[in-house]
């Protein structure tokens, strides 16, 4: 038996996205396909299997395919990946624990790689900030329609900054633990 | 000279290319010389091998197939043992200066 959930997580929660994930596991509902903001699952015995996501690095296809061919010779079968490079996996709890990233280093690789994500989407935002209010000014007239634009789209980029803030202090947390070990 | 300390994770991925292996038999053999308690990640050992590979420490041996394996280089052989005579100094302090503490 199959069912589709729609829920919206940000690029800061993949953490909690991954929680989710499995608790639905825990409890008999496995992700077997994605797309953004709409998961399916399919329903078996509970806790099968572990859900991890991981924010793919940018490269060509071949390097992408030689990564997720690597991770499935250790047991991690791929669902399914974003066109924004959000990948999605899953391992057997029978086989142990299921981790992507064991040490700091290679965490904070992950974190810098979902920050650029972000800071790219904030600047995107803020261009299309910048366009519209040199579409105000050339067109001399204050509408209210132009005002809520811009307000919607400041909006959306303090958003993404709130996200990008999160992300940084996060690392920096990382980064301090570093200090004491890997 | 450097003398920088080698991560857990590259210390045990070294130990166990001697002999040509790959990733997930990595990943075992780390767990298993650990007696469980290092866990090698997929995504670590990953990027682990490809930094190794472009230090020259380890090198992918040709032969498509589906798993590729790993294998030392001398210089791998060489920064094994320098990091152990590292160890050994650490150890060997650490026991010496805990000896005079009190419990």
């Amino acid at each position: 038996m199959r069912k589709i959930v729609h829920r919206t997580f940000f690029a800061w929660e993949h953490e909690k996205e991954e929680d989710w994930l499995n608790s639905m596991a825990a409890q008999g509902w496995n992700l077997v396909d994605t797309t953004p903001f709409r998961y399916v699952f399919e329903q078996s015995a509970p806790g099968q299997y572990q859900y991890r996501l991981e924010l793919l690095a940018r490269g060509s296809a071949q390097a992408t395919e030689r990564y997720l061919r690597f991770l499935e010779e250790t047991g991690a079968e791929h669902i399914a990946t974003y066109f924004n490079g959000w990948a999605y996996f899953r391992k057997k709890t029978a086989d142990g624990p299921f981790a992507l990233f064991s040490d700091i280093d290679s965490l904070l690789r992950h974190f810098a790689r979902i920050r650029s994500l972000l800071l790219g989407a904030t600047v995107a935002v803020l261009a299309a900030l910048v366009v519209q209010i040199v579409c105000l000014l050339s067109a001399g007239a204050v509408t209210w329609s132009a005002v809520a634009g811009m307000a919607l789209v400041l909006a959306a980029a303090v958003f993404c900054g709130s996200g990008l803030l999160r992300i940084q202090r996060h690392m920096q947390r990382l980064r301090r633990e570093r200090e004491i070990h890997e | 000279m450097e003398s920088l300390a080698l991560t857990e994770a590259v210390f045990y991925i070294l130990l166990s290319l001697d002999r040509p292996m790959h990733g997930y038999g990595i990943m075992q053999n780390a767990g298993r010389l650990s007696g469980g308690r290092v866990r090698l990640a997929a995504g670590t050992l990953y990027g682990a091998l490809h930094t190794l590979q472009q230090k020259g420490w380890i090198e992918g041996l040709p032969g498509g197939g589906r798993k590729k394996q790993y294998r030392l280089t001398a210089a791998g052989r060489a920064a094994v043992l320098a990091e152990l005579a590292r160890l050994r100094e650490l150890l060997t302090n650490g026991e010496a200066v805990t000896k005079e503490w009190s419990i």
